[in-house]
Formats: structure tokens, C-alpha cells, sequence
């Protein structure tokens, strides 16, 4: 059987605010999103130290990013980037979130209180054309990661699938929770990218997006359509 | 109906030095029970960096020393994975055709583009070209085979003229397959004239509506070979047990361990999404298809009664040979697999001995003069 993750849940509490921040009542309905999207390969054992165990790895391992740009939601424009490991639970495919950001202080209270993720805040710069797109995301500390799609082709839509994303909640007791999200977006326009590039800064940090480093891209997919942004629920429900 | 066993050198962890050796050798011991016993064929996957799921990336070595220790089994590469990144197509024909003179003309040529990242990317193959990389490469290795002076300029691998060596013995060529997983790929083998190798993991619906339509597609073929080869293989488990319960503890488990194995690797269709690969492999899909997951029809897993019930369904289904994985991962002690070998030999080929059914044709029409090859 393949590897199970080894990282605990404690390593993925959060400190909650007090008080809790108000936001628009989950789910939000956000007309006109668009979702840069890239699947790279990562070493094992970096991927293992930050997977729960109940969580398998596959072969290889690989990370799945996401962006996504919601210029309409309840609770005003938001950007949103994931990193996930992607993984089996129970032999089926999932994605864990090691680590997620946003800019929009809303979103991210809900993403604290109702699902896990984002986590924390950050600058997303997003520049999405016909022909290519580009996304650098920066914390506090400076830039982590760009994402570079020099050229798109248009495909199907249906092409595109994506599955559950499962991430660790804290809980107003300090206690964890594991949720899962549904793949949420309905996708009206998709493309793909065969490309794709991913680049980071010179001085390397201790932070997720730096140790699950790219190793190998395999494919980049822009979408655009419907997404909601919902709250998790527990695994099995 | 014939019956046939195929292997994948699965090795579950913990890994030791001796891991793969003993799976290699008790694989062999295996093959040389099974050519006594009467199995038609044996064949071997090619697949690379499947950590535990395959530890098969030689079959040409493996197969190699099944020549050397049987008599009359055939030898069967399934597949030689005919992507010129991954394998050139020249030495594809060579390591065949010495393989067919090692076996003194007991040699089948099975082919396939491969379906997992692991592989297509660690070979850097685009999966979107597979499909007519495979195309290309299968109408250029029989012509290897045939001509003294071959010349090759196609899309994906050229050649000035060479004499490709050594020639098979099997006279004008061995029969030629392709690996069928998708409806798609079942027309494609019939359209071409090859053999049939079904490793769907489907329901027993979908592997009938294979079966017909390649039968019904396959009369008007354009073969790419000298003739058609228009046999059905179905894969399948076996474990042929002392009676239903400890076929089912042991057998079962096997097939088990096969399906939580699978489900660790990265298939294409989950995260690259390619008009090549038009199974999506992600979550959603998979659990509209639980059943694919159980022991169903057809699974010869079971008391020797049991699985000659079993294998009604694929005399139905109209397939020429059932060829089975009879261990996974090495689960099942050696000695129980051996058991289960001459316990379905004694008790159940014989029932299936006498077959009045239509015998598929692989000497059917030859082509006329293919013309020369040109950009």
C-alpha cells in the first residue's frame, strides 16, 4: 500500500480571531470566475511530512494549484490561491490543502470559521487574456510563487474535472476538524495550456509553497464560469 | 476456449533486497507448471516507475527465460509499449523477433501507448500524440519484419534503409495485439487487424459491446500486419480454490490488493485532461462505477464448479482465451498459487476442452503490396 501522509492535524491549527469577524452567510454564488489551474510533481517525502494520515500518497507525487478570481461575490471581489497534495482517501483521488491565501479579509474569515481555507492573507496578481495568462501570489514576506501560461488553447469544457478538496478546520475549542469542499465551479469556457511554467524567487523561504517545490509541470488549464465558495463538511456526509 | 496467465511483477511493501527476485522467480516457477499443465499462453506487461503495482519493465528478459524453460506455452509481450521516446520502433522489431527465434516460433507481439503520468511523463511522451505515435509505430514494425531494406520517414521516428535483424521465424510474422481499454481503442484494434488484449476494468456490459463491435468491424479490416489476427483475449483473476470460501479469502483478496494498488497511480485522465484519453479518472467518475471495484461475472475466482459457472459468461461473450493475474502484490503463498494451477487444470480446462465455437482466423486475408512509405 502506498505511503499514508504524516503530518498531525495539530500542525495545521490556526489562531482563530476573536472576535469573530462578520461575513455574508455561506455559500456565496459568484457569477463570472475564472480558475488559473496547474498539476506539478513534488518529492515524496516533502508531500508525506505535510499529509494527514488518513491520506494516501500516489506515484508520483504531485500538487495541485489553484487561483481563482471571483469578481462578484457577496462579500466583494476576492482572489483566492491553493496549494494541494494530491492523494487517494479510501483509494478514491483527493487534493489536501497545505496551504491557501486571499486578499479580501471576508473571505478569509470565512474560510477560517466555515472550511478550513484560505488560512491567511496575501497579494495575488492575476493577468488572464485570450491567449495566455499569469498569476504571482506574495505573503507578507515577499513573492512566492508565479505561474506563467505563455499560450492557451481553447478545448471543451467537459474536459475539465476536478475533485473534493479536504482541509484541516480549527475549531473554536483549538480542537481540528476534517472537511471536505465539493468541486465547485461550473466551467462554460475552458483552456488549456501545454507550456506552462512555474517560477519562484531566488532566496528560498521555509514555507509550503517553497518546499513543495515544482518538479516536473504536467498541465495548466484555465476555466471560467460559476463558483461557489461553500462551507465544508465533515468526510462521509 | 484456452486459457493463459499474465503477469505484472507487482511487489507490495516493505521492499527488501530480495523482494523483486522472489517474485521474478516464483513467477518462473509458475510459468514452467503452467506450460505442463496446458496454459496457451503467458504474457508480460511492460510498465515503468509503478512503484508496487508493476515491477515489470523488461518483459523481453522475463519472457526470455520462459522460452528457455518451456515447451509449448506461447511467450506473449503485453505490450511492448510502442512510443519511439520510449522505445525505438527498430529495436522493438529486434528484441521481438530475437524473442520468437529464442522460443523456436512460439512468440505473440502485443502493443500499447501506456495510460499513467508516471510513465508518460517520466519519458516526457506529450500524451496527446500517443495515439498516432502507437498508429505509426504498428504499421512500421511488421515491415521490419517482412523487408530486407526498410526506410522509414514518418511523423514521430525515421530511418535511412536498414536491414532490421534478426528476422522472426514465424513465417511472414507473429501475431500482432493491441491492449483494449476503451471502446475507442477496441475499433482501432479491429480496424487494423490485431488481436484483442481486453484489460478494461469495465462492467461485463461494456466488455460485451467490445467484443461485438470489434467482430463486426474486424471482418473489413485493413490489416496492418501480412495477415489478421482476429483473436479475443479477457483478463481477468484466478484462483482456483479447495472450495468457495477460501477462493473467495484468497482469490478475493488478491484482486483486492490489485484494485488498492491501481488507485495510487496517476492515470491521465485525472490531472491532464487529453483528447487521447477520454477516461476521467477523478473521484466523481470512479464511484458512478463502484461495481468495477467487486468480484462480479465472469471472475474465475472460486471452487473449480464455481468458475467453470464463471467462465459461462466469457464462452457468451465470445472471447477466444481468458489470460488471468493469479497473484497481486505476491499475497498468495507460492505454494497456494501452484495448488490453484493444477486444481483448475484437472478440474476445469477440461471443460472447455471441446469447443465447437467458430475458431478465430489468424491467417485471414493478406494485404496487397503496401506502396512505399513517403513524408
Amino acid at each position: 500500500m502506498p505511503d499514508p501522509g504524516q503530518a498531525r492535524h495539530e500542525s495545521y491549527v490556526v489562531k482563530l480571531p476573536s472576535p469573530k469577524p462578520e461575513y455574508p452567510a455561506l455559500p456565496w454564488t459568484c457569477a463570472g470566475a475564472a480558475m488559473i489551474n496547474v498539476y506539478f510533481e513534488v518529492l515524496k517525502g516533502v508531500l508525506l511530512d505535510r499529509l494527514p494520515p488518513e491520506f494516501n500518497r500516489t506515484s508520483p507525487s504531485y500538487c495541485r494549484l489553484f487561483v481563482i478570481d471571483h469578481p462578484n461575490s457577496p462579500a466583494g471581489p476576492f482572489r483566492e490561491a491553493t496549494l494541494t497534495l494530491g492523494c487517494r482517501l479510501s483509494m478514491m483521488p483527493a487534493a489536501f490543502v497545505a496551504a491557501s491565501m486571499t486578499e479580501n479579509p471576508k473571505a478569509l474569515a470565512a474560510g477560517l470559521f466555515e472550511r478550513g481555507y484560505p488560512m491567511g492573507l496575501g497579494t495575488i496578481d492575476l493577468e488572464l487574456g485570450k491567449t495566455s495568462a499569469r498569476v504571482s501570489i506574495k505573503d507578507a514576506k515577499g513573492p512566492l510563487i508565479t505561474v506563467v501560461l505563455p499560450s492557451l488553447q481553447t478545448i471543451e469544457p467537459g474536459r475539465l474535472a476536478y475533485d473534493h478538496v479536504d482541509a484541516i478546520k480549527t475549531s473554536a475549542d483549538g480542537k481540528t476538524e476534517l472537511l471536505v469542499t465539493s468541486p465547485d465551479m461550473e466551467i462554460d469556457q475552458a483552456a488549456i495550456c501545454k507550456n506552462a511554467r512555474i517560477e519562484y524567487p531566488d532566496d528560498l523561504r521555509d514555507t509550503p509553497w517553497h518546499i513543495l517545490r515544482n518538479h516536473n509541470v504536467v498541465s495548466a488549464q484555465v476555466a471560467r464560469g460559476t463558483r461557489t465558495f461553500s462551507a465544508g463538511r465533515q468526510l462521509g456526509t | 476456449m484456452k486459457f493463459g496467465i499474465f503477469y505484472e511483477h507487482s511487489v507490495v511493501k516493505p521492499w527488501s533486497r530480495q523482494s523483486e527476485l522472489r517474485a521474478y522467480h516464483q513467477a518462473l516457477e509458475q510459468v514452467e507448471l503452467a506450460d505442463e499443465l496446458g496454459f496457451d499462453q503467458v504474457w508480460q506487461v511492460e510498465h515503468h516507475f509503478l512503484e508496487e503495482y508493476s515491477h515489470g519493465s523488461a518483459p523481453e528478459v522475463f519472457l526470455s527465460a520462459c522460452a528457455a524453460r518451456t515447451k509449448r506455452i506461447h511467450i506473449c509481450q503485453g505490450i511492448a509499449l510502442s512510443l519511439p521516446q520510449v522505445n525505438h520502433p527498430a529495436r522493438i522489431a529486434e528484441r521481438a523477433a530475437a524473442m520468437d527465434i529464442i522460443s523456436n516460433g512460439r512468440f505473440q507481439f502485443g502493443t500499447g501507448r501506456a495510460a499513467t503520468w508516471n510513465e508518460l511523463g517520466g519519458f516526457r511522451v506529450d500524451p496527446d500524440n500517443t495515439k498516432e505515435m502507437w498508429d505509426e509505430v504498428v504499421r512500421a514494425i511488421p515491415r521490419m519484419w517482412t523487408e530486407d531494406e526498410f526506410e522509414w520517414n514518418g511523423k514521430y521516428f525515421s530511418m535511412p534503409p536498414r536491414n532490421v535483424l534478426p528476422k522472426p521465424i514465424q513465417d511472414p510474422h507473429p501475431p500482432m495485439w493491441v491492449a483494449v481499454s476503451s471502446p475507442e481503442t477496441a475499433v482501432q484494434a479491429a480496424e487494423r487487424g490485431l488481436g484483442m488484449l481486453g484489460v478494461t476494468l469495465g462492467t461485463p456490459a461494456d466488455y460485451k459491446r467490445l467484443v461485438a463491435d470489434y467482430r463486426r468491424i474486424i471482418k473489413h479490416c485493413d490489416p496492418v500486419g501480412k495477415f489478421v489476427n482476429n483473436q479475443v483475449n479477457a483478463a481477468s483473476w484466478l484462483y482456483c480454490g479447495e472450495d468457495e470460501n477460501e477462493a473467495r479469502q484468497v482469490g478475493g483478496m488478491a484482486a483486492f490488493q490489485f484494485f488498492q494498488t491501481a488507485a495510487h497511480l496517476v492515470g491521465l485522465g485525472g490531472i491532464y485532461p487529453s483528447h487521447a484519453y477520454t477516461a476521467q479518472a477523478n473521484a466523481t467518475a470512479l464511484l458512478s462505477q463502484a461495481e468495477i471495484f467487486s468480484l462480479r461475472e465472469g471472475f474465475p475466482v472460486g471452487s473449480p464448479e464455481q468458475i467453470i459457472e464463471n467462465l459461462k459468461f466469457w464462452d457468451a461473450v465470445g472471447v477466444e482465451r481468458v489470460v488471468a493475474l493469479i497473484n497481486f502484490d505476491q499475497v498468495i503463498p507460492q505454494a497456494k498459487v501452484l495448488a490453484s494451477l493444477e486444481r483448475f487444470a484437472k478440474h476445469v480446462m477440461p471443460h472447455f476442452a471441446d469447443d465447437n465455437r467458430e475458431k478465430a482466423d489468424i491467417t485471414g486475408k493478406r494485404p496487397p503490396e503496401a506502396p512505399p512509405m513517403t513524408t
